[in-house]
């Protein structure tokens, strides 16, 4: 797998804004990424160095959709996804607002 | 904040404001939370998220225009106070700086009027004097509008004066321009039929018909708008013919225009005043307008539009209450005067502008004469008016409210002024002369008596002061009559 391949995009909420504050950034990773793969991706991508790499499944989420009337309604999952917590060595920063993307 | 003020003509300025750095970027920080809780960023609460995605998600631009308006309210409001300034416009604002952010402000604002030198501004006063043929002639005027009707003896075409009795029909092309009139009465030459038609009339017998063409021409102004222009289809036919005799001034001609008439000396007398009365009222004006239009130009007094605008809104109200007060809607006035309300206010606006410069030399005179009304000169106005009425007591506490003194004290101070105004440029000789002159002072002197009479029968004066009121309304209605513009007859072609 080519490291371009590996990261899919920054994961920019409330939550991981102050996670950016302590050196932590989360992106979301290809499935099959492990943690070596994502450490090298990150530091090609964004010149920096890369401390602990933190990955987690998320499972995607039961969607029911209703039918008309009388009928059992239809369900559904929305993707499972991997997402990965990386740590920066102190003094590090990725900008994940800039423009390039 | 850093104001500068240019002064324009016209008594406007504009004001040119910039705000400092400092309130500026916090006015900046202030606005962006604003905008924050408006803004639904993926990934975030209402208001949590950071400034750099927000701005670069609405842009930087909605944020600063945010901060300007608030900040730009509160800085033009500072920038008034501190120069002093009463606008008397709206501003109209131009922003040339967004950060911070800089303004220009061009407003109207409550002239200063410097009179200059007015000592050497004399008006010539009016003389007013009432002759006899101005009372005959309100008294043929009577007997005109009293005549009867008989019939000649010989039947003959109808001459200037006759009454004449009609039946007509109007047609546009093969249209039918209005419901036909039948059986309606005009006096020729007196009446508000169109030339046309009574010159044509004068050539018919009675029981004679005619058919004839009117062009009216574009720019006539004898007519009403929507024909002027127009070729109209008369066919008229005459019924009757009816020769005017006038009463002789007898003692019945006396009676029935006022029971208290016994000679033709009171008649001529009631006339008389009534004459002088009206005649004083105009040139009264007319001395007033020309010394105001001399103090006016002396002082280069420019009035600002503003100013107009503010006293045309105004007025403008009124008139609707007043129409209100007659049972008709602004609406309906306009339907049925065919105006909008800009051509209304526009024929109203040279009046306005007048009184407004008015009001302002009158002000400025006032000042620069110390002319003052004092709170002992409101009390004996209250008195005056409430004279020896039964709710005396009453209507004393109601008038002791600051609304009704502020009234009045401006109704004082006006009077006062004028009064000192006609003084003023009449050196001392008042605004009229001769026979008005005494009619003026005989009603002054009268005035202080009735007000000095607080006790006494007043039965007796308000019985003499209905019959006045009589006298008035009958003369009122004489020269009316002698105008010839009846308007509740009907008018054809309308």
């Amino acid at each position: 797998m080519q490291h371009q391949d590996v990261l899919r995009r920054p994961v920019i909420t409330e939550k991981n804004t102050r996670l950016m504050e302590q050196g932590q950034y989360m992106f979301e990773v290809a499935r099959d990424a492990n943690k070596i793969q994502i450490k090298d991706a990150i530091e090609r991508t964004f010149d920096v160095s890369v401390r602990k790499v933190n990955v987690i499944n998320v499972r995607g989420k039961q969607r029911r959709r209703a039918r008309r009337q009388g009928r059992t309604a239809s369900t559904g999952w929305t993707p499972s996804w991997k997402k990965a917590i990386v740590s920066l060595q102190e003094g590090d920063t990725i900008d994940l607002f800039g423009d390039f993307y | 904040m850093k104001v500068t003020v240019e002064q324009q003509p016209k008594s406007s300025v504009i004001l040119d404001i910039v705000a400092d750095d400092d309130e500026f970027k916090q006015a900046v920080n202030r606005a962006f939370r604003r905008v924050n809780e408006l803004v639904n960023v993926p990934g975030f609460r209402p208001g949590k998220a950071p400034r750099q995605l927000v701005e670069q998600r609405v842009g930087r631009d909605l944020i600063v225009q945010e901060a300007h308006r608030e900040v730009m309210d509160d800085l033009y409001r500072r920038a008034l106070e501190q120069e002093d300034i009463v606008p008397v416009s709206d501003p109209e604002v131009d922003v040339y700086q967004d950060e911070p952010v800089g303004f220009k402000v061009t407003i109207q604002v409550y002239p200063k009027v410097d009179l200059g030198d007015y000592s050497t501004i004399s008006v010539e006063p009016r003389e007013v004097n009432a002759t006899e043929e101005e009372v005959e002639d309100v008294i043929q005027n009577l007997r005109k509008q009293q005549s009867t009707w008989v019939e000649p003896d010989e039947p003959r075409a109808p001459v200037e004066g006759d009454q004449v009795i009609l039946d007509f029909e109007v047609y546009e092309g093969d249209e039918e321009f209005h419901e036909p009139v039948v059986g309606a009465d005009f006096v020729l030459g007196e009446g508000p039929l169109f030339k046309q038609i009574e010159e044509a009339v004068k050539f018919l017998q009675p029981g004679a018909d005619a058919e004839f063409d009117i062009n009216f021409d574009e720019d006539d102004e004898e007519v009403p708008e929507q024909i002027r222009g127009k070729t109209l289809h008369y066919k008229v036919k005459l019924q009757e013919v009816k020769s005017r005799e006038l009463p002789e001034v007898d003692e019945e001609f006396l009676k029935s225009i006022n029971e208290e008439y016994s000679t033709i000396e009171d008649l001529r007398e009631a006339i008389r005043k009534d004459l002088l009365q009206n005649k004083v009222q105009q040139s009264r004006d007319e001395f007033l307008d020309e010394a105001f239009e001399k103090f006016a130009e002396l002082a280069s007094l420019e009035v600002p539009d503003g100013l107009v605008d503010r006293e045309l809104e105004r007025e403008y109200q009124q008139l609707g209450e007043r129409l209100g007060q007659q049972g008709m809607s602004m609406d309906e006035y306009l339907r049925m005067t065919q105006k909008t309300e800009s051509d209304i206010q526009s024929e109203m606006r040279p009046d306005v502008a007048n009184r407004v410069r008015n009001s302002l030399v009158l002000e400025a005179f006032g000042e620069a004469e110390g002319v003052e009304v004092t709170d002992e000169d409101i009390n004996a106005e209250i008195e005056t008016m409430v004279g020896d009425n039964e709710q005396a007591e009453q209507m004393k506490e109601l008038y002791q409210s600051d609304y009704f003194k502020n009234m009045l004290r401006s109704q004082l101070e006006n009077r006062k002024i004028t009064e000192h105004l006609i003084e003023h440029v009449s050196g001392g000789v008042g605004a009229i002369t001769g026979e008005g002159k005494a009619l003026l002072d005989e009603q002054s002197s009268s005035a202080i008596a009735e007000s000095t009479e607080v006790e006494g029968s007043s039965d007796d004066d308000s019985s003499e002061n209905a019959d006045a009121d009589s006298d008035e309304e009958q003369a009122a209605e004489a020269e009316s009559a002698g105008d010839g513009d009846d308007e509740a007859e009907q008018k054809p072609g309308e």
